[in-house]
């Protein structure tokens, strides 16, 4: 299957900093005994697993050779450790679309977790502060994109593809990238955003005024930074991709485990 | 053709046949393409038709299987506990309490106020009400009750059983209301005036003669819990899991297969729970 890239991201963490005290630095202060009861990890097992990797090399428990295509014996033992901290109270809940992130951590009841960018700026849209915090080990990475279905032939496939270059002709690149995501074709993205937000979102640079989400809501004032920075210091900093990996229904199944536990 | 339709036989059949058909084309062919699809493999985007055991083997073999299942069975069991003590006393005041039959109707209305709203929301609504800055903590703490928030509140098993029971009393509470007014008074005067007291005229009389409301409020509850995951999920925060949970996790991933032999075997556990229940009563009598 291929596809036209249009869509990536760096994911790490969200925290709380109001309801924290001290710096977090690292994946493995997801299993920090201080927000036992407060932490949460998202319940997809194909994005979930990679989480749980850098978490667990962060702890120094043990060194991947490759995140993206786990052997059994290391599905077992990220399963494990992971198992091992739900059993013990660590996990306030598991969520599964993005609007339940956005209530664990606007309503407090979740100080630390896995979170993807919009969520963030939904949570800070309501008034609440949160931070995509940038990690030592580096971001976890993820890309989507469109694929046309092998049965189109004339008019119709030309229609898709007319479709695909409107998509990437800048004006749903410059809405994703006021959300915190990147366009895969920003240059014609940055025709559709304001210079302040094109320095705050891609280059990283302090807000001249403020910086409202697409659909309108305040999200950093004059002088903020964009959690992260630049362009070139999130996505130079990723150290895994997500993807599917060989033994997935293995793990898809050894998931289903650690969920039941 | 008058003598055909004026055979009963014929005319019997013609007017169950558009019920039949409901049923064949709805109920018993997708319950059969269930079956079929248990038996085929799955790569990770695409199923082939096979017939191979490997799904029900795996599932019979893994010991998530039978941690989940006791875990259904669990809640269920719980929740027909605390329905039918709640159910039973609500149908009991309605049908034995209330004198005038329009009083009886109005309240019977009263209780089914809240299914006007949708099954979900009143399920969701426990969430921001039980939460750690919930409602239900915050008023705890300024009463001086407690000091802390209390975190079993949301998030647990606590959580579950409750919303449970808050949905599905209600499948409880009718039949048994139902059955309770078909009950003859007279039997009830009979027993009082034989000397019986009133702990014995609700144990030796109107037990016995609810016990097909009962069983029926029963097979409600216990079909119901066993099947909805959406509420283990939500009010559990993803943390337990029952069957349903198994076989959607499967879908999402797109291995039909494999949630296909799982749901023909919650569908087998489900048939036999409510085969023995029904040995113990027969609900003929009530239909």
């Amino acid at each position: 299957m291929t596809l036209i890239p249009t869509i990536y991201n760096a994911d790490t963490l969200g925290i709380r900093p109001d309801l924290i005290g001290c710096p977090i630095n690292n994946w493995s202060e997801l299993l920090n005994p201080e927000f036992k009861g407060k932490a949460s990890i998202l319940d997809i097992s194909s994005i979930g697993i990679m989480d749980m990797a850098m978490v667990v090399e962060s702890m120094g428990e043990y060194t991947y050779p490759d995140k993206g295509n786990m052997t059994k014996a290391e599905i077992d033992l990220t399963l494990g450790i992971f198992t091992e901290a739900k059993k013990n109270g660590q996990f306030r809940a598991f969520w599964k679309s993005f609007d339940e992130s956005v209530n664990l951590m606007a309503s407090g009841e979740v100080v630390i977790q896995s979170m993807w960018s919009p969520a963030i700026t939904a949570v800070k849209s309501q008034g609440v502060p949160c931070v995509y915090q940038p990690l030592e080990e580096g971001y976890r990475s993820w890309g989507g994109g469109l694929g046309i279905s092998a049965a189109l032939s004339g008019l119709e496939l030309e229609a898709a593809y007319e479709y695909i270059n409107w998509y990437l002709s800048g004006w749903v690149g410059g809405y994703l990238m006021r959300q915190g995501y990147y366009s895969a074709v920003p240059e014609t993205s940055k025709e559709f955003m304001s210079a302040d937000e094109w320095g705050f979102w891609y280059e990283g640079k302090a807000a001249a005024g403020d910086i409202l989400s697409p659909t309108g809501a305040k999200l950093a004032g004059a002088g903020e930074v964009r959690d992260g920075g630049a362009f070139l210091d999130r996505m130079g900093s990723v150290v895994c991709w997500n993807s599917v990996m060989d033994e997935n229904q293995y793990m898809v199944r050894k998931w289903n485990e650690f969920i039941a536990a | 053709m008058k003598k055909l339709l004026e055979n009963r036989n014929v005319t019997g059949w013609l007017m169950v046949s558009p019920l039949a058909a409901v049923l064949l084309v709805f109920l018993v062919m997708p319950i059969v393409l269930i079956v079929i699809v248990s038996f085929w493999r799955a790569t990770e985007f695409s199923i082939i038709p096979a017939f191979e055991w490997d799904n029900y083997a795996f599932l019979f073999g893994s010991p998530v299987t039978y941690t989940v299942f006791l875990n259904t069975f669990k809640y269920a069991f719980i929740t027909w506990a605390f329905t039918l003590v709640i159910g039973f006393t609500v149908a009991y005041y309605l049908a034995f309490h209330i004198r005038s039959l329009t009083w009886q109707i109005a309240l019977f209305l009263l209780c089914t106020i809240p299914f006007w709203t949708s099954n979900i929301i009143r399920m969701i609504s426990w969430i921001p009400f039980l939460g750690r800055n919930g409602i239900a903590n915050s008023t705890l703490m300024s009463w001086g009750v407690i000091d802390e928030p209390v975190e079993w509140l949301l998030f647990s098993d606590f959580a579950v059983i409750l919303a449970f029971v808050h949905l599905y009393t209600l499948f409880m509470v009718v039949p048994i209301f139902n059955t309770m007014m078909r009950i003859d008074k007279s039997l009830i005067e009979a027993a009082r005036d034989a000397g019986a007291n009133g702990a014995q005229i609700l144990w030796n009389v109107i037990i016995p003669l609810t016990k097909p409301g009962i069983m029926i409020g029963t097979i409600f509850v216990v079909t119901l819990v066993m099947g909805d995951f959406i509420t283990v999920r939500f009010m559990s925060g993803s943390q337990s899991a029952n069957v349903g949970r198994l076989i959607s996790n499967d879908i999402a991933l797109l291995q039909y297969p494999s949630a296909s032999a799982t749901a023909i075997v919650l569908l087998a556990t489900v048939l036999i729970t409510i085969g023995i229940l029904l040995r113990f009563v027969d609900i003929r009598k009530e239909l």
